[in-house]
């Protein structure tokens, strides 16, 4: 699909439309080419995972994607505004407090009404099941709990537009199963666009509306994916289901001949 | 538990102090030149006030107080500015790297020529110790606070003004009283050694006519009033770090419970 962008559905509003970006970074032992060549489309409210090996770019797309960085060539316009963004770890200020961490950012947003700010953060750390450990730092809870409050931050500016890289990555087996879940659930209440980026072919299937497949060196797309898995998405009764598998294994099938043909 | 940790941390001195009491009173050090550590502090108690102690006292930490605040602001400052512009930090950073390892004592004589050999000398002595360890300290404090901070703070466009004052400071903090820490001993090092020459009260200026004078009792008075001073400082600092970096109590263990 590299090349001719994807076109929308009608009636769909388009939250994303990136066009051949480009990423080269140089360094003084030559240039290294993150990204070529990408083009896609994020429809508002859809959830688009973008699925790749460490070293496709994915990662840089985000940055791309936030502002944190800006593209060597081609183009990206997004059309909301506000956007929330949950990184892979350490992301929360360690000294604040789990309550402070969202409020903070809320003040920042809206300073002239900090107390709301502060039923805000509390509902959204309530929301995560973190009510009881507001006043807690970073470091007195879990990683799982961490990354709990870290999605609430995001959820909790009111973004139109999620980013999130490898959220989940450095949790354990279970705890990962658990956010992802609750991620859907909160997701379906708010409705706004999510970019999320993974390795994990089971989480993106599990996640997304669309995915986009990508290959590194340089990092590219080459494919995407509908999935019409239904929603309300039940994990744990997902992994069983044949059409999950049937995706999952379409997924491998975009990648095999790279799986095969590196180390 | 509290008591407990108490009577763990005078174990040393304490155990140290009756050593040495056990020698001199034995014979084993002699006694002129070592007296034990009870006739210091009955003389340190009940004599040198007589012989102007406080003033002594009061004179070095004057020097300390105006000189070590003035520098640890100055060093924050400068540390602080260094630490955000890559700019300054290229511009000043070799005069700091070359500037910072001169012993401070070794340029009292300068100092003594460009300020007098009165109070300014002394107070600047300390100013400059203080300013070099603080400013290296907030600086690797400020350039070493978490690139993923930089950006949170970047995706949810948080002001300038905020940045520095909840992302920065906090972030550079724990550096920051690193350096307080290191300075406070080191002022009260140069203080008193700046006050061996030149001086008409001090510290220094007591241990140092006190030797002049073969006056051991009160020589020793004086170290023992360096000794207190110097330990009072570090756990007056420890203790407003925790108050003002409770985020980082007892982190070491708390890490552990967490992998």
């Amino acid at each position: 699909m590299t090349g001719h962008p994807q076109s929308s559905m009608p009636g769909q509003k388009i939250s994303i439309q990136a066009s051949q970006l480009g990423k080269t970074y140089e360094h003084p032992a030559g240039s290294v080419v993150a990204l070529r060549d990408l083009s896609f489309q994020v429809h508002a409210g859809e959830f688009f995972c973008v699925l790749g090996p460490s070293g496709c770019g994915k990662s840089t797309l985000l940055h791309l994607l936030s502002g944190l960085e800006s593209p060597s060539t081609g183009a990206v316009t997004i059309k909301p505004t506000s956007v929330g963004m949950v990184f892979q770890e350490h992301a929360l200020f360690p000294w604040m407090t789990l309550e402070r961490n969202l409020s903070f950012i809320l003040d920042q947003q809206a300073p002239a009404q900090q107390a709301a700010n502060r039923q805000l953060a509390r509902r959204w750390l309530q929301k995560v099941g973190l009510e009881k450990f507001q006043h807690a730092y970073p470091h007195q809870v879990s990683g799982g709990m961490r990354q709990r409050a870290a999605v609430a931050r995001s959820f909790a500016v009111q973004p139109a537009l999620l980013l999130m890289d490898e959220p989940f990555v450095h949790l354990d087996y279970q705890t990962r199963m658990q956010l992802q879940q609750m991620l859907l659930t909160l997701w379906q209440e708010v409705g706004c666009s999510v970019v999320f980026v993974t390795h994990d072919i089971e989480e993106a299937v599990l996640l997304a509306d669309r995915l986009m497949i990508m290959s590194r060196h340089p990092g590219t797309a080459k494919t995407v994916l509908q999935n019409d898995l239904p929603r309300p998405r039940h994990l744990l009764d997902l992994k069983t289901n044949a059409r999950f598998i049937d995706l999952v294994e379409q997924s491998i099938g975009v990648i095999r001949d790279e799986l095969q043909a590196v180390d | 538990m509290r008591m407990k940790d108490f009577a763990i941390r005078t174990l040393a001195p304490l155990g140290a102090f009756l050593l040495w009491e056990l020698c001199s009173r034995s014979g084993l050090l002699d006694a002129r030149f070592f007296p034990p550590p009870s006739i210091i502090l009955y003389h340190l108690i009940m004599i040198s006030p007589g012989e102007g102690i406080f003033r002594d006292i009061g004179a070095s930490l004057s020097r300390i107080v105006l000189g070590y605040s003035a520098g640890c602001g100055a060093g924050i400052a400068t540390g602080m500015v260094m630490g955000l512009s890559r700019r300054t930090r290229d511009l000043l950073y070799p005069l700091v790297a070359m500037l910072y390892p001169i012993p401070k004592i070794a340029v009292l004589p300068l100092i003594m020529l460009i300020f007098g050999i009165g109070e300014m000398s002394k107070i600047m002595v300390v100013f400059i110790g203080s300013f070099f360890l603080v400013l290296i300290n907030t600086l690797h404090g400020v350039v070493g606070i978490a690139r993923i901070h930089h950006q949170v703070a970047r995706v949810y466009r948080i002001s300038r003004r905020a940045y520095l004052r909840h992302v920065v400071l906090p972030g550079a903090a724990p550096a920051i009283f690193a350096g307080l820490k290191l300075a406070i001993g080191y002022s009260l090092v140069i203080v008193v050694a700046a006050e061996f020459s030149g001086a008409d009260a001090g510290i220094g200026y007591l241990i140092w006519q006190s030797w002049e004078t073969f006056s051991l009792k009160s020589m020793y008075a004086g170290l023992f009033v360096i000794a207190l001073l110097g330990a009072l400082f570090a756990y007056a600092l420890e203790w407003l770090e925790r108050r003002l970096i409770p985020w980082r109590d007892d982190r070491d263990t708390r890490e552990h419970h967490d992998a």
